[in-house]
């Protein structure tokens, strides 16, 4: 038996279960502590880091030097415009599309790449993409994992293909919202790290189960599997967050897309979490969102406060209410959309929601798990090994 | 033009000095009174509880040096948010705590049980026609709260309203005092059009 303390972040919500998170003495978690070092540190020496860098590998030839993965939404259409514009880069835009999109996004794409980018629509094939979205969530209790193995693989695919030696990521995550901080200090960083972070590793065992079934052949893999070290190595392809490079600033980046890239702005009535768990770019983000706080005890309106918690639009109370009122939301009207596009029964998708329920912190009503705990009251419980 | 953004230790200073640097206009966080004093207009922002902020605003002075600045050298103030909830007389919040007094106006809760608390997102503000905040733009327009209290008024104070089962005071302008219950630094296109608009029309 192992007693397991399980709390909330002091400042915003974020909570211990999270994963690779880190707190201080005063109980604060990384992504406020960076909050309060990005506003006074001086981002000089880091600019300096930036330019050298594009300096480095800054393309004569009218060859691409640099990939920007964009979907058309604020931020990826920020660094494209800053890369190209700003710093004279010759970048190519990628997008891959996922499934069950919800064309929210489709016309600002279409405006991001009218405005003056270089892109790529990736497709991959689409049976292919469900039958790895739903294994990885039987096998991982990831909904889109299929995806997202692809949104690495593929572009990195691309950065071969094309010999393009550097990726340009938006915000790391794990710095700005809670996560590892291993690299906050660092530029650039290498496959293994993306592999473990956002893979959370696995790559290998669902893609070992889809060979498995006869009708898939490693041929229909291409878009999902890494390339060779040999021949990654021989182009020398790195990774890089710009939020690494300048201070991450949504807000700015939707003034500077709206106003360089087409971004539209959409009537926003209904569109925000709080208010509309259907909306995003893909329905299965909402499955995603559910999973996560049945794993960890905290759903997307623990993030979505946290980010208005950090910005100053939020006190810690008014978002105890929200997460009291949203996290455990069910996405009932959406169910049916699930299991008929992972072609499972309800028996079938419920089992899943089982496995990965963690049973310290809930236990099932009916059809619904239930937390055991009241949001932002610290507990502990005994862990059975 | 000098723009002060009157810190008195609660909210979101940082994102409305970065909503002006969008305009082209610096501005300084400050709750110096001699700030105040060189200061064009004020903007007093603020997230949080009305009673501890009121007690921050003593404790800095501030409610002397705003009174002195906003009624007696009549400097334009935008409140924000809370910041404008502060501008009224008085908030039911905590018991009951007076306000700036700078306009009529009184801060209660939702108190309507179907009412999910806090009011958040993007909701339409129907400007009142003769608006200045709003000159120039449509006849309904999204913006971005955040909010459990709201300010109600039985006076003209040019108020506008918004809708979250009842009508509410999204923002009011009188004379040089404005203010919105929303966050205009948060609310996109319109949010800067409102920024604009106070910093050219006030």
């Amino acid at each position: 038996m192992n007693k397991k303390e399980v709390f909330w972040c002091k400042s915003c919500l974020n909570m211990s279960t999270r994963n690779r998170i880190s707190f201080d003495e005063k109980g604060n978690c990384n992504a406020c502590q960076w909050r309060d070092e990005k506003q006074s540190m001086d981002w000089r020496p880091r600019q300096k880091e930036l330019v050298d860098l594009l300096d480095k590998f800054r393309s004569t030839n009218g060859n691409f030097d640099c990939i920007v993965p964009v979907s058309g939404g604020k931020d990826g259409s920020y660094v494209a415009h800053q890369l190209k514009h700003k710093y004279g880069m010759n970048p190519l835009t990628i997008t891959v599309k996922p499934a069950l999109s919800l064309e929210i996004g489709d016309q600002n794409l279409s405006n991001f790449i009218q405005s003056g980018f270089n892109h790529i629509h990736i497709s991959c094939n689409p049976l292919v993409l469900d039958r790895l979205n739903k294994y990885g969530f039987i096998e991982k209790g990831f909904p889109y994992y299929g995806w997202l193995i692809a949104i690495t693989t593929a572009v990195i695919k691309m950065a071969v293909n094309f010999k393009i030696p550097l990726i340009f990521y938006g915000e790391n995550g794990e710095v700005e919202y809670g996560g590892c901080t291993q690299n906050k200090d660092k530029g650039l960083y290498d496959l293994e790290y993306m592999k473990r972070v956002y893979l959370e590793g696995g790559h290998d065992k669902v893609l070992d189960r889809i060979k498995a079934d006869s009708d898939i052949s490693d041929a229909d893999l291409s878009f999902f599997q890494f390339p060779e070290q040999e021949i990654l190595a021989e182009v020398g392809v790195s990774f890089t967050h710009w939020s690494y490079y300048e201070s991450w600033d949504s807000y700015r980046n939707y003034v500077v897309a709206k106003e360089k890239c087409g971004l539209i702005e959409k009537d926003e009535g209904n569109s925000d979490t709080f208010t509309n768990f259907a909306q995003n770019d893909q329905a299965l983000y909402s499955l995603h969102a559910y999973l996560m706080y049945l794993k960890f005890g905290f759903g997307r309106a623990t993030q979505d406060a946290g980010i208005e918690i950090r910005r100053g639009a939020m006190t810690r109370d008014q978002a105890i209410n929200l997460v009291k009122m949203y996290d455990n939301a069910y996405p009932e009207e959406l169910i049916e959309t699930f299991t008929t596009y992972y072609q499972m029964t309800n028996d079938e998708f419920d089992a899943v929601l089982d496995k990965y329920a963690n049973k310290n912190l809930f236990e099932k009503r009916g059809r619904v798990w239930l937390p055991k705990f009241d949001v932002a009251q610290d507990f502990s419980y005994e862990e059975f090994l | 033009m000098k723009v002060v953004i009157v810190d008195y230790g609660m909210g979101n200073v940082r994102s409305v000095a970065s909503a002006l640097k969008f305009l082209n206009v610096d501005s300084i966080i400050s709750s110096e009174e001699k700030d105040l004093n060189k200061a064009d207009k004020l903007i007093l922002p603020g997230v949080g509880a009305f009673g501890s902020a009121m007690e921050m605003v003593k404790a800095r002075g501030l409610d002397v040096a705003l009174c002195e600045q906003v009624i007696q050298r009549k400097k334009p103030v935008l409140g924000i948010c809370l910041g404008m909830q502060l501008l009224g007389v008085s908030s039911d919040e905590g018991g009951g705590t007076e306000g700036l007094g700078f306009v009529d106006g009184c801060v209660g809760i939702f108190n309507d049980e179907y009412v999910i608390i806090p009011h958040i997102g993007f909701n339409q503000v129907t400007p009142k026609s003769s608006s200045r905040l709003y000159r120039g733009m449509g006849h309904s327009l999204d913006f971005y709260f955040v909010h459990s209290h709201k300010m109600d008024s039985n006076s003209d104070i040019g108020q506008s309203y918004c809708d979250y089962n009842g009508n509410f005071v999204a923002s009011f302008e009188r004379d040089n005092i404005a203010g919105t219950q929303f966050h205009p630094e948060l609310s996109k296109t319109n949010g800067l059009d409102v920024l604009k608009n106070f910093l050219e029309l006030f």
